[in-house]
């Protein structure tokens, strides 16, 4: 493996220094004095209310007084933190250690690109293939301006043949989404490496959860990488949103897939259809044939006696006429009172 | 004597370490990481791969990278 010795060297020391606690922390080293200053004089406005026997305004000056010194006491605490890194005997990588670190990338990656102006390492992974999906390679890209105490640990993981989930463009690798690593159990590993310069360390860590998949917590998981098609409209997604007919075990998406209006089961749209009487679709359990007409209706627009809205209409007109006749034929006849028997006078 | 330890499991552990002369990376290994299999571990002695009956010597750097790391989704 081919190295520039001179590059190496010099982006060592510009490492080095960079881990240097002061570096980091000697423009975030004042002491809250204007939170000292707000307290001074709400001290003096107290004492200038007690004097006066302006109670009130002496009870509001005590309870904002209180809050501000509150508020110095916190900014006191984030200031003694900050000189923490100071006196912290942590092991910190020395040039020597980064530079064995750099030459030490090119035995363990396939690539390796150090960039001095862009104060930045990258390495190449091998191409990823988890549970026998292929991911591509990945660059990891690691901004040296993120090494060293209170380090924000920003790098970039980036797909350089990326086989994206099918359902979401952004997710190049079940645990990375816009370029963005969710480091999962690495996360304390990867802090520390970058917190004291372990250069090798941390993009061997991050290179081994790239090689790695926890089924338990993935963005994307690997079983639904390829997403699936709904049989109806066609579309990806992912199977959370795919439904099984009940009938024909037929896949389809959220969309397409039809809830019968009468025993409220899942099925595909061809397994279902359309009621002429209300317009609903239904499984094809939940039709039946009208005893009138032969009609194929949903059982919700048959009555008790399977039959349509027309045939039930028809009978019922049919049940009212017999029973009009029937009582015009029990009924006893209706006669004129005394019919030829009118009476004569004498 | 003292070697740099790197532990780069759980927490990531990183500090200087007082051994015996004589001491193994095999022994160094199940003192620093317990009764896990060395196999599951890029074991790197001065950032080289080394077999883990190599006998370690005064300020030598050792460090133990699991090879399986779970990531998460958030």
């Amino acid at each position: 493996m081919t190295f520039n010795q001179n590059l190496l060297l010099r982006s060592a020391i510009a490492i080095q220094d960079q881990l240097h606690p002061l570096t980091l922390v000697k423009s975030r080293l004042e002491l809250p004095t204007a939170t000292w200053d707000r307290c001074q004089s709400l001290l003096a406005q107290l004492r200038r209310a007690i004097d006066l026997s302006w109670l009130h305004s002496a009870a509001v000056m005590r309870h904002d007084l209180e809050q501000m010194l509150q508020q110095l006491q916190g900014e006191i605490s984030i200031f003694n933190g900050r000189l923490e890194p100071l006196t912290h005997e942590s092991p910190r990588a020395s040039v020597r250690d980064i530079y064995a670190d750099l030459v030490a990338l090119y035995d363990e990656f396939t690539e390796v690109k150090i960039n001095r102006k862009e104060r930045s390492i990258s390495v190449t992974t091998e191409p990823i293939v988890l549970e026998g999906i292929y991911l591509g390679p990945f660059e990891i890209l690691l901004n040296w301006r993120d090494l060293g105490p209170g380090s924000s640990g920003s790098y970039r993981v980036i797909a350089l043949d990326a086989y994206p989930a099918a359902t979401n463009d952004s997710v190049t690798h079940p645990h990375v989404q816009d370029e963005g690593l969710c480091e999962g159990e690495g996360r304390k590993p990867i802090r520390k490496a970058l917190e004291q310069g372990r250069v090798l360390d941390f993009f061997l860590i991050v290179a081994n959860l790239l090689r790695t998949y926890n089924s338990g917590s993935p963005y994307v998981s690997l079983s639904d990488w390829n997403g699936s098609s709904c049989a109806d409209c066609g579309t990806t997604v992912n199977s959370d949103d795919i439904y099984s007919c009940e009938k024909c075990n037929t896949q389809t998406c959220n969309d397409c897939y039809v809830s019968c209006s009468r025993c409220d089961g899942i099925y595909c749209g061809e397994c279902t259809s359309r009621c002429e009487g209300c317009g609903e679709r239904s499984c094809q359990s939940c039709f039946d044939v009208c005893q009138g007409c032969l009609a194929e209706l949903c059982r919700n627009c048959l009555d008790e006696n399977e039959r349509c809205p027309d045939c039930h209409e028809k009978q019922e007109a049919a049940i009212q006429s017999t029973e009009a006749e029937a009582e015009f034929e029990t009924c006893p006849s209706i006669q004129s009172d005394s019919l030829g028997q009118t009476p004569v006078p004498a | 004597m003292k070697v740099l330890v790197i532990n780069n499991d759980g927490g990531g552990f990183a500090d200087y370490v007082e051994v015996a002369p004589g001491t193994t990376v095999a022994q160094l290994f199940e003192r620093q990481v317990g009764a896990t299999k060395p196999d599951r571990y890029l074991i790197r002695v001065n950032r080289q791969p080394c077999p883990t009956d190599q006998v370690l010597q005064e300020g030598d750097r050792i460090s133990f990278t699991p090879t399986k790391i779970e990531g998460a989704c958030r």
